[in-house]
């Protein structure tokens, strides 16, 4: 079985306006798919609907063990992240005051 | 609507939100001033100045909140009585709170520019003048013995650190309030030390609805603010929400509480509250314990008790904890791979919210909510045409009214009085929605008072009474003005100074009233201060310099009084030599005269002057007393109506008749408006009275009473005297209406 990666770019704003639309973009995705590659370079706003759907999105790629890659982060997403302390994996940052956002290094490994 | 005009919208609100908070502030501020241990006023001085800077951040207004900011501190600081109130703050404080009021004023007129350049470059220049000014507020002064007070005291401590746990309701989103704005506002109120992003609560993929909330975060927060302050921050959301603000010096039971409330997720609260030290494990797990024990719910004990082990060897606080429980690869796992239960978890959430805000001290806001929702904000636009369509429904009834009694059905007139009364109580209900207590407009004085009086060394107080007289928004507007102006005059030539004052035998504090009351079918407003008074004879020889009487006239004391009133009475130049007031006088008789009503004037040397202004309570609709002369229909006020007479038989070549042993003089509306025709052999008196004065009019029918929608005359009849208006009858006739003040001055003079 030849694994498949779906490419998805996500433009404009990744808000409580369009959280449902693309929502459902990506779980159609993840369910045709063996991995997510997340281009979210053209993002201009995000919000905690925005946010909460790429968390869902990480735990059901983990619980289903299948890859998912955020690509590129735009100004916007890394702010958002700034604020949660998460790193552009979507992963806790303990403290705040170490400032490791390793930019657009942003690949991660399959599970 | 576009989203952009959604924003305006909200944006108008937050305007006129903020400057009713603003003058709320300064209506605390003055009020402190009075009485510098007033605890309610600091109170609602600091909620303003805090809801303002709340609100300006969800607008992104970073400039006001910046500024803003600087006050709250020192409110802050005024609250925790860490500094004192004195006369010197509230003298900042007030320029401070109208330079926020500029900077909203600014944002009002062109909310585009408030995002490019937020401030000219004067804006600024004050701003920064006015946080200098402030700044040695914000620190402990040296030998500053109110600190002192602070650090031995019980006092509200600062709190150094503290944890936030915020789930926001799940309605949350969709109501346009985004938990990361919060998060967000948290670091201007300190550094947020630690963040926990908790995703846990997130349901199955298949469960998802993108616009609910489902996230919460975990906060460490370290801040000067208070608890309290914090905890204002969220009461936009608080009403669904789950949000608790804990210090070090909460009980371990409230942070047991916390994990509790989690349900299935306590685990990886306790962990997040053990690492960033909130609490600690063995803390933790005592809370727990006590309140298993408390509750009696070994369920509820269970998995706490494992957070507490789990959290103990995270941190490796060596509890001698198995560590076998403790996520292997660190400690933000715990909230992203967590257990196959989320959905549950977030059922569970739910209802632990529900019993969580009956015992949260957090309250507060639900119940000024529900205060809040007892006014509803109307546009004044949609009042008026409601006001201008009852008024034309009334005209209708009328019209209605006189073909039934033409008729003569009286089935249909049974039906017809009632549509009419209940059209009545729709009109009185309609124009009771415009009225607005006078209160408003008073207080307004009281910062006027205190700077006019300051730049002229006085020491006034000011008393207002009748506040809550009730009067038409519109009048409201209208009258705010002219009262200004009197209430200058009052202030820069009524009261003298402290020395002559206390020469005369007067306490050295002047003193200034308004007042407002009810009288038959007027609003009287009464501008009175204990000064100097007039000197008639001063008056009279400046109005005979100006020409405005003969220098041979005779006039009685109220004539004189009266004369300020005269347009060219004084100018500028001359008011200080005068011991009474005099500066555009004549402008406010006219703009009073404008809104159908009157002035006068009452003094007596020595001890003060009254300024009398008479206003009709609203400008739409009046009760009318229909009379017929000749050919011509004309509408009496009610209000002004006392009785009716036949006049008598003697009387009819004089001008006057006696009304019971009195004297009443009367005017012939026949001859007042040149009707044409021959007087009947018998005709009416209509006694009308205005401010104590009775005059008859002598018609030819009386035709009853009749409801009046007034319709102001066009600019040609503007010169007309003795007339208010017109109103349309219903037969389509045009009829006058009396303007009886005027009238009963004709027949005085």
């Amino acid at each position: 079985v030849t694994a498949t990666l779906r490419s998805i770019r996500v433009s404009g704003e990744l808000t409580v306006h369009s959280a449902a639309e693309h929502w459902t973009a990506l779980l159609l995705a993840l369910g045709e798919a063996d991995g997510i590659e997340l281009d979210l370079s053209e993002v201009t706003e995000l919000d905690t609907a925005g946010l909460q759907v790429l968390l869902l999105v990480k735990r059901e790629c983990a619980q289903l063990g299948k890859a998912l890659r955020l690509i590129a982060p735009a100004q916007a997403v890394l702010e958002v992240l700034t604020i949660a302390h998460l790193d552009p994996e979507l992963e806790h940052i303990a403290d705040s005051r170490s400032d490791h956002l390793p930019g657009t290094d942003l690949e991660r490994g399959t599970p | 609507m576009t989203f952009e005009d959604e924003m305006n919208a909200a944006l108008g609100t937050f305007v006129l939100e903020a400057t009713e908070l603003l003058s709320e502030m300064e209506t605390g501020l003055l009020a402190l001033e009075q009485d510098v241990a007033d605890e309610e006023s600091i109170n609602s001085v600091f909620r303003a100045a805090h809801t303002v800077k709340g609100s300006a951040g969800l607008f992104g207004l970073e400039h006001i909140v910046r500024f803003t900011h600087v006050v709250e501190s020192v409110l802050d600081r005024l609250r925790g009585r860490e500094i004192p109130v004195s006369a010197d703050l509230i003298g900042i404080l007030l320029p401070c709170k109208d330079h926020i009021g500029i900077l909203i004023d600014a944002v009002a007129l062109d909310p585009l520019a408030a995002a490019t350049s937020p401030m000219t470059a004067q804006q600024a220049e004050s701003g920064s003048a006015l946080l200098a000014w402030l700044e040695p507020f914000l620190h402990d002064q040296p030998g500053d013995p109110a600190a002192g007070d602070q650090t031995a005291g019980e006092g509200p401590a600062v709190p150094g650190k503290m944890h936030l746990s915020l789930r926001f309701g799940a309605e949350s989103l969709r109501n346009g309030m985004d938990p990361l704005s919060f998060v967000r506002y948290l670091s201007t109120l300190g550094e947020v030390v630690d963040l926990t992003t908790v995703a846990d609560l997130l349901p199955e993929p298949e469960q998802m609805d993108p616009e609910c909330c489902y996230l919460a975060f975990e906060v460490t927060l370290s801040t000067q603010a208070t608890v309290e302050t914090v905890e204002d921050v969220f009461d936009f959301v608080r009403e669904d929400s789950d949000i608790r603000v804990l210090t070090a010096r909460s009980s371990p039971a409230d942070y047991a509480d916390l994990v509790a409330s989690f349900g299935p997720q306590a685990q990886g609260i306790g962990e997040i509250l053990v690492r960033t030290g909130a609490i600690s494990a063995a803390d933790l797990r005592e809370g727990i314990r006590g309140r298993g024990l408390a509750d009696g719910q070994e369920g509820g004990a269970v998995p706490i008790q494992r957070s507490g082990d789990a959290a103990g060897s995270a941190t490796g606080s060596g509890l001698g904890s198995p560590a076998s429980n403790a996520p292997g690869d660190g400690t933000g796992d715990g909230g992203l791979n967590s257990g196959p239960e989320p959905a549950a978890g977030s059922a569970g959430t739910a209802t632990a919210n529900v019993e969580v805000a009956a015992s949260t001290p957090l309250r507060r806001a639900g119940d000024r909510g529900a205060g809040e929702a007892q006014t509803i904000r109307v546009d004044a636009g949609r009042l008026d045409r409601l006001v201008d369509a009852v008024g034309e429904l009334v005209i209708a009834g009328a019209g209605a009214g006189l073909r039934a009694s033409l008729i003569g059905d009286e089935a249909l007139q049974t039906a017809l009085d009632e549509v009419m009364r209940l059209v009545e109580e729709v009109r009185d209900g309609a124009l009771q929605l415009r009225m607005v207590p006078i209160g408003t407009t008073f207080s307004r004085f009281q910062r006027i008072v205190r700077d006019v009086s300051a730049a002229l060394g006085k020491d006034v107080e000011l008393i207002i009474s009748g506040g809550d007289t009730e009067v038409d928004k519109a009048l409201v507007e209208q009258i705010s003005d002219p009262l200004t102006h009197l209430v200058r005059n009052a202030l820069d030539h009524g009261i003298e100074l402290a020395d002559v004052r206390l020469a005369a035998g007067k306490p050295a504090r002047g003193t200034l009233r308004l007042n407002a009351f009810h009288d038959s079918g007027s609003i009287v407003i009464e501008v009175q201060d204990d000064g100097g008074g007039l000197d008639p004879d001063r008056v009279l020889a400046k109005a005979i310099e100006r020409g405005l009487v003969e220098s041979t006239a005779v006039l009685s004391e109220k004539d004189i009084h009266n004369l300020i009133f005269e347009p060219g009475f004084s100018t500028a130049a001359q008011v200080s030599d005068l011991s009474g007031r005099g500066v555009g006088m004549d402008v406010v008789k006219r703009n009073v005269a404008a809104l159908r009503g009157t002035i006068d004037v009452e003094s007596r040397p020595g001890k003060g002057t009254t300024l009398r202004i008479r206003l009709p309570l609203t400008l739409a609709i009046i009760d009318g007393f229909l009379v017929g002369v000749g050919g011509a229909t004309f509408v009496i006020p009610l209000d002004r109506v006392v009785e009716c007479v036949e006049l008598p038989v003697r009387s009819q070549r004089r001008d006057c008749m006696d009304l019971r042993g009195e004297v009443l003089p009367f005017v012939r509306l026949r001859s007042l408006f040149s009707v044409e025709g021959e007087a009947q052999r018998r005709e009416n008196v209509v006694v009308v009275e205005y401010a104590g004065t009775k005059t008859g009019l002598v018609v030819d029918t009386l035709k009853g009473e009749f409801q009046t929608v007034i319709k102001p005359l066009g600019a040609l009849f503007g010169h007309v005297q003795g007339v208010g208006g017109s109103t349309i009858l219903g037969n389509g006739d045009v009829a006058l209406i009396i303007d009886v003040p005027m009238l009963v001055r004709h027949v005085s003079t």
